[in-house]
């Protein structure tokens, strides 16, 4: 008979014993029939129920029954300690639904392969280079350098895109629910070498290429607009473009959390002849059987060729171009689950919150066998019965097994729901602090087998000690009690040790990021973010400054406004320029970041003016070569000299030199990155005569009466007033800043969850054990006390190993913060893992966590009243 | 007086010799051509026939199914599958050498 057979009769049993009950009622009729006694027929029979057992030991497989019946008295036993199993389960179910959350958000971001044909075989090509103050990795190249190597003879098809972004609707259809669409410039090859085929209409071909205005949407879009037929006019970025096709079902472009909706061919894509402007992320696929590092180094070789020619400029110092051109390298990366550069910012986070979300589910565990070691232990009695009836080590290990399977079951269920919950809650933290990542958290395969596994290793890891006393007590059944339950209470503290380690490790880990965030919020920026809106505005095409000054002046008027300043962007956005500017005496020669702002930036930032007052005093009224500088500039080439009317050359690209004169000094301010210090600036005018013509702009406006949504539709108006201008965004500069900390944000959130919930689950177990402690040796106390022993030193005495235990897991939990925390300095603001207040902290919350977890108990035990006590006993 | 005892070691072999000669047979005719096949000397106890035909059932030598006796009554009827068939042939062979051997050991004596 074989195993299925055999499973199908176990779960049948009941139909069998029917079967064999009226087998033997048959016969016993029969054997009447033909004149026996019925009651020495039922004697020849013998005992029903051997009878009944000998022939489903025959039929069944003994030991799946035996399973089942173990996993019922399991359940029974775990819902008869209803509190103990709901503590259990709610420690379980905190830590498994964390796991499960970061394992969603890893699985959307960085591990889900692409919905396109062989996902494998897809590589990113990734550049870079070790300068001082230069990326050391970087993944976009611009269209004619993609170009360069899409025409190489490789083993490979090359495509590129350029990173998805928002471009508001000229016209907005019905049923779209932002005023934006995620606008995809994609090379000729891009959709064939996916291997993607259209669900209506067709996909790109090569004659839609280099500028056709011809788009292909993803299905979600179309859909969205109420499925529009092929042919119609999407009116979406600069011009209208015809719609051709739509893609699959589930493409969302090739950046994971960054997803596309419109594509267009890339000969549209703003800039795309300039060989400066890395905007195109290169992908390939590889030809079956070709070998990755031969076509690295071929790719590399036509790169640097094309470095070298771009970087072959006057305005770029030859000893530079000699070092980039040296440090420069190209690497493929695998791209199974598409390139972002959200995988790049939060690849780094996500690891953090793995790491934490499995040492605090290693603490539940802790957490779990601590209670399961102490119900074992009270179990004793029925555990060494047990043994003695026969029940093997095997069985006995099974049937705690069962339990914790039953316990980390529930768990993973109540931790699934609270997944659910967390992982969207915390893409909705990042997006409120301005960093928007779309990730399809729908549960698949994948999923689910990690739930399973997690409910596997969970229930394995919290058995295991349990499982421990287990076998001594089968071992020992006949043995004194005394010498087993000090086993068991070594194993206690075993636990405690564990629990107390883990707890200051997550503490200590928490501890810095939490101070880092502190750190970065509270950096002096050097300006004024309070009160003030970032308007981005786009026009219809390049105009004069003249027309952007009147911009400015038109918002200027609106009611509630204070100051307007117009600028390239707003501070801290992220963007800058960098130029090689020479000045002083001796000439020395820098790199500067370069703004343009218009006269009213430093008073709309609250910048201070150290010197001079606008780009018009001091210098000649209206002069184009007046620029204003900050502190830093000043004193790095002009030290102590006067300042006003000196003369700086910013040398460009080509090698010209363009003079300014030096109108006024401004304070330092953090300019595109919160982390780095000020740096040199030069602040150009801009809606000047100076400028040029332009179609960006920032408007920076500050209220007379702060700034709130209700300044945001007026200023709209103003802006749109003439059909020239329109308004792309609006958003605070303090949302701009705090986009620079979103992953610390989010970081330091998580560590609070985390520590928070380690402490909880620490103080918990400490609870627990110091409970079971007490109420084992509640008679030994009651009779020293009743003899007249001090509470203190009887505290000592039931303490002492407790104590020494969670002592020593503290200190081990210390030593290993650092280690931990070394491996976190990239993500860490002027915060050391060596600082002594970094290993106070934990310390004190583990010593405060414990004295509130302990002080219920040890008040108990000592106000136990020994006569009441005894007599009880 | 039937011998149950002399039974031991060999009711497998009844069992199957019996259904080899007559398949269908339910528990109780089954019982009841061994005793009269052996002319009274044998009688298989109901306690020992049944769990050793699930025994045999489990090990693939039976195969059983559900009949209508002639009193309406329902009762298994057992036959030797092909398996059976097999043990049979070992076990007669087992029995008919352990025959000889205690045959050549009374004669010795």
């Amino acid at each position: 008979m074989g195993w299925i057979t055999r499973l199908q009769r176990t779960l049948r049993s009941r139909r069998l014993e029917r079967d064999l009950d009226e087998e033997l009622r048959s016969h016993l009729e029969e054997a009447c029939e033909r004149g026996r006694d019925p009651e020495e027929v039922r004697r020849a029979f013998g005992s029903a129920l051997r009878w009944r057992e000998e022939g489903r030991d025959a039929h069944v497989l003994v030991w799946l029954d035996t399973l089942l019946l173990d996993a019922k008295l399991g359940l029974r036993r775990l819902l008869a300690a209803r509190a103990v199993t709901t503590v259990m389960v709610v420690s379980l179910a905190l830590a498994t639904g964390s796991c499960l959350a970061a394992y969603q958000l890893a699985d959307a971001l960085l591990l889900r392969p692409l919905p396109v044909d062989r996902p494998g075989q897809l590589r990113a090509v990734a550049f870079g280079a070790s300068l001082p103050e230069w990326p050391t990795r970087w993944t976009r190249l611009s269209y004619p350098g993609y170009l360069r190597l899409e025409r190489l003879d490789t083993p490979a098809t090359l495509f590129a895109t350029t990173v998805p972004h928002a471009h508001p609707w000229t016209v907005r259809p019905p049923g779209t629910p932002r005023e934006t669409v995620e606008i995809q410039y994609v090379s000729s090859s891009f959709f064939g070498a996916l291997g993607l085929a259209p669900s209506v209409g067709r996909l790109f071909a090569e004659d839609d290429f280099p500028d056709a205005p011809r788009a292909v949407i993803t299905q979600a879009l179309w859909r969205q607009l109420g499925a529009p037929q092929i042919g119609t006019l999407l009116h979406a970025g600069a011009e209208p473009v015809e719609l051709v096709g739509v893609t699959g079902p589930a493409f969302r472009g090739v950046a994971p959390g960054d997803p596309s909706e419109i594509f267009l061919p890339a000969g549209r894509a703003p800039g795309v002849e300039l060989a400066g402007r890395n905007s195109f992320q290169t992908f390939l696929r590889l030809d079956p059987g070709a070998s990755s590092d031969v076509l690295q180094a071929q790719l590399f070789d036509t790169w640097r060729r094309f470095e070298a020619e771009r970087w072959n400029v006057p305005g770029i110092a030859p000893d530079l171009r000699r070092a980039y051109l040296a440090s420069a390298h190209l690497r493929l990366e695998h791209a199974r689950a598409g390139a972002s550069a959200a995988q790049d910012d939060y690849g780094r986070a996500l690891a953090v919150l793995s790491g934490l979300a499995a040492v605090v589910l290693l603490i539940a565990c802790v957490n779990v066998a601590h209670l399961m070691t102490s119900q074992a232990l009270t179990r004793q009695r029925e555990l060494s019965l047990r043994a003695a009836l026969g029940a093997g080590r095997l069985r006995l290990l099974r049937m705690m097994l069962l339990e914790s399977a039953w316990l980390s079951l529930a768990a993973v269920l109540c931790g699934s729901l609270l997944a659910r919950w967390l992982a969207p809650a915390l893409l909705g933290q990042l997006a409120s602090s301005g960093r928007f990542l779309d990730l399809d958290l729908a549960v698949n395969a994948r999923v689910l087998l990690f739930a399973a596994g997690l409910a596997i290793v969970v229930s394995v890891l919290c058995a295991l000690v349990p499982a421990g006393q287990v076998r001594w007590a089968g071992a020992a059944a006949g043995s004194r009690s005394e010498s087993r339950t000090l086993r068991g209470t070594r194993a206690l503290d075993g636990l405690l040790f564990g629990q107390v380690f883990f707890c200051t490790t997550v503490l200590f880990v928490a501890g810095l990021l939490i101070t880092s965030f502190g750190r970065l919020t509270a950096t002096e920026t050097g300006f004024d973010a309070e009160g003030v809106l970032a308007v981005q505005v786009r026009a219809e095409d390049e105009q004069p400054p003249a027309l952007w000054s009147a911009l400015v002046e038109r918002t200027r008027t609106v009611p509630g406004v204070e100051r307007v300043a117009m600028t390239d962007w707003p501070l801290l956005s992220g963007s800058g320029t960098t130029h090689r500017v020479e000045a002083g005496a001796p000439r020395r020669e820098a790199m500067v970041e370069f703004l343009c702002v218009s006269s009213e930036w430093p008073e709309v930032l609250g910048i201070p003016r150290l010197e001079g007052s606008g780009f018009a005093k001091g210098i000649a009224e209206g002069s184009a070569s007046a620029v204003l500088i900050n502190r830093s500039f000043a004193r790095h080439f002009f030290a102590d000299q006067p300042t006003l009317g000196q003369a700086l050359w910013h040398i460009d690209l080509d090698g010209r030199r363009i003079e300014y004169a030096v109108s006024g000094v401004v304070g330092d301010v953090r300019q595109n990155d919160l982390r780095a210090p000020p740096p040199l600036a030069v602040y150009v005018p801009c809606a000047g005569e100076a400028d040029e013509r332009r179609r960006h702009a920032f408007l920076l406006v500050r209220g007379s009466e702060g700034t709130g949504p209700w300044l945001a539709e007026p200023l709209r108006s103003a802006v749109e007033e003439t059909d020239m201008f329109r308004v792309r965004g609006i958003e605070t500069q303090k949302q701009v800043v705090q986009r620079q900390t979103a992953v610390e944000r989010l970081l330091a959130l998580l560590a609070t969850y985390f520590g928070t919930a380690s402490l909880l689950l620490f103080a918990l177990g400490l609870y627990g054990v110091l409970h079971f402690l007490f109420a084992r040796r509640r008679r030994e106390l009651s009779l020293r006390i009743a003899l007249g022993g001090r509470g203190v030193r009887l505290l000592r005495d039931v303490l002492a190993r407790t104590g020494l235990a969670a002592t020593l897991g503290c200190l081990a939990g210390t030593a290993l913060g650092p280690l931990a925390g070394r491996g976190l300095e990239a993500l860490l603001f002027d915060v050391s893992s060596r600082d002594p207040a970094s290993f106070a902290t934990p310390i004190a919350l583990v010593a405060l966590a414990g004295a509130v977890a302990a002080g219920p108990v040890l008040r108990r035990a000592l106000s136990t009243d020994p006569a009441e006590s005894l007599r009880t006993e | 007086m039937p011998r149950t005892d002399a039974l031991i070691g060999s009711l497998d072999l009844l069992v199957l010799k019996t259904l080899a000669s007559r398949p269908g047979l339910h528990g109780y005719a089954l019982m009841t051509a061994i005793q009269v096949a052996s002319e009274d000397a044998l009688r298989v106890e109901e306690g020992s026939l049944y769990p050793a035909l699930r025994r045999m059932e489990e090990a693939g030598w039976l195969s059983a199914k559900w009949v209508q006796k002639d009193n309406g009554r329902r009762a298994r009827a057992y036959r030797l599958t092909h398996v059976g068939k097999k043990q049979l042939a070992a076990e007669e062979e087992r029995w008919l050498s352990l025959a000889e051997a205690v045959r050549q050991v009374l004669r010795s004596v």
